[in-house]
């Protein structure tokens, strides 16, 4: 779907990624982990066409052009909006819908279909403010859908909310790649996304590891990725990362 | 009756109330953009820019409204360059507008100019309006419309979040352009009936007292201009039969329209927590 040969990118003098290389099939669910700094966020603005990179090509491998549905990280000020979650949901199809003032009757009912999907049908008419973090989260992944996407690109999706919410938030998009949709996210979740990404690439400024948890994460990747010494212990077969001191002193 | 009827004895006010009407209902509609924005110091320093250019237009012969239509393109390419050199937005539009105000009251100070009144263009004169200025406060609020009419969704979207909107595939960077083009629009349109010095409450009262009490931007936005339109017409009136300038009477009609509306919500929350209080005990 994607192909991204030796990308580079730097801010003035400062080089925040180094020759990335690798891939983006479609349909899959790939995880894009590192810590603060490593370039996550750099890597999906540059597949958003936000930034062009200094060094490299990223180009697309399919057919029809890749529309993209992004999901930003959440942001208190786009909460403070006076929309309610219907309003935010449709400004997902603006640029594809008529140039009136109103949504089409089409376009509404995509958006109920969208938000029952969701869970959130019962919030349509809630202002954003009066959301919990999952429930805007899930908000944005509608506007996200409403922009009609082949590939779903999502910042820190499991940032600010609880680990319940994390697991709906997960099986959504496990459920959204099953009906064909390409799915990236970035995260500096390392179990969440060991436990359940079945792709993962380690960055931290350039690719230190790609490929299924259970082949790539080990002690050393995740050293070399986060700077820290920690152990991988396998669990019911998943790979799980713990801090080296505290595994070294459990009986 | 009479006190609406009368002031029409007079051509000046059917004129002042056509203009009034125009640019209240504009100021009203781009009102809540400029709110969500935070944008309220811009639209304040855009219309302090003006002056320097009226006033410089003026004293070379050109046209009043052609020479704010310069200063505002001139003021907002000043912020962004001052901005451009790392400077915070606040204090790029503090600088800017200040100094174009400056050379405004500069030169209307040593002009002898009859249409160079400080007064009138500092805060508004529905007396001066004449055919001309209803013929292009038309034109301007109906291009205005169009524009808005046509880029709602997309502005909203990406006064929303820009980066969201530009992904999903809407010009980000264009409608920013819009939306200067529109701002600027209000900014000039407004100058002869409400000063340069009140643009900025125009733009923020009706949108700040609809988004007290409603819930979705649409009808935020329908009774922001609704009230715009209101606010002048009612303004014009108290000006007529107060004998006080336009721009004042405008804004003070929305300054105590606003101030009731929130005493009024004010009262109800305090009466629904009671009642809240006395069903849980």
């Amino acid at each position: 779907m994607i192909e991204i040969r030796r990308v580079s990118h730097a801010f003035g003098n400062k080089e925040v990624l180094r020759n990335v290389t690798t891939w983006i099939g479609p349909g899959e669910l790939l995880g894009i982990i590192g810590p603060s700094g490593a370039g996550k966020t750099t890597l999906l603005r540059i597949l958003l066409g936000e930034l062009t990179p200094t060094r490299g090509t990223v180009t697309s491998t399919s057919r029809t052009p890749v529309s993209i549905g992004y999901v930003p990280q959440l942001d208190a000020g786009e909460r403070s909006f006076p929309l309610t979650v219907r309003e935010m949901v449709l400004l997902g199809a603006a640029a594809q819908s008529k140039r009136v003032p109103w949504f089409s009757q089409v376009e509404k009912r995509r958006v109920s279909a969208i938000l029952d999907r969701l869970g959130i049908l019962d919030h349509e008419h809630s202002r954003l403010d009066e959301l919990s973090g999952g429930q805007f989260q899930r908000a944005l992944i509608s506007r996200a859908l409403m922009a009609q996407p082949s590939l779903l690109i999502l910042d820190e999706p499991t940032s600010g909310i609880d680990l319940r919410t994390r697991q709906h938030v997960l099986e959504l998009l496990d459920d959204l790649r099953r009906n064909g949709l390409t799915v990236v996210l970035s995260t500096h979740d390392l179990n969440w996304v060991a436990a359940h990404l079945p792709r993962i690439i380690c960055l931290n400024r350039t690719v230190i590891a790609d490929g299924a948890p259970i082949d790539v994460l080990n002690s050393h990747v995740v050293r070399a990725t986060y700077g820290a010494d920690m152990d991988v212990v396998s669990y019911n077969g998943r790979p799980v990362v713990v801090d080296a001191a505290g595994s070294r002193s459990a009986p | 009756m009479t006190y609406i009827t009368e002031p029409f004895q007079y051509d000046f006010f059917a004129r002042g109330l056509i203009v009034t009407v125009l640019i209240g209902a504009l100021a009203g509609a781009i009102g809540p953009f400029v709110l969500v924005r935070r944008m309220a110091y811009i639209g304040q320093g855009m219309s302090q820019s003006i002056l320097g250019g009226v006033a410089l237009g003026v004293t070379w012969g050109l046209d009043l409204y052609l020479g704010a239509f310069a200063a505002a393109g001139l003021a907002a390419g000043l912020i962004y360059f001052v901005r451009s050199r790392g400077l915070p937005i606040d204090t790029a539009i503090g600088i800017v507008a200040s100094a174009l105000f400056a050379i405004g009251v500069a030169v209307v100070s040593s002009s002898r100019d009859r249409r160079l009144n400080s007064a009138n263009l500092l805060f508004g004169n529905v007396l001066g309006v004449d055919t001309e200025d209803i013929v292009l406060v038309s034109v301007v609020t109906l291009a205005a419309g169009v524009v808005l009419f046509t880029n709602y969704k997309r502005l909203l979207a990406v006064t929303h979040n820009a980066a969201v909107a530009a992904a999903h595939g809407v010009g980000a960077k264009v409608m920013e352009i819009v939306f200067s083009a529109l701002l600027a629009m209000v900014v000039v349109t407004a100058l002869r009936v409400l000063g340069v010095l009140l643009v900025a409450a125009t733009l923020l009262l009706p949108a700040a007292t609809a988004t007290m009490s409603l819930r979705s931007f649409g009808s935020i936005t329908i009774a922001s201009t609704l009230l715009g339109i209101a606010f002048s017409v009612i303004g014009l009136f108290l000006s007529f039969h107060r004998n006080i300038a336009s721009g004042p009477a405008i804004v003070l009609v929305g300054a105590v329209v606003f101030i009731l509306n929130m005493l009024m919500l004010n009262m109800m929350m305090v009466s629904t927590s009671k009642t809240n209080r006395v069903s849980t005990r």
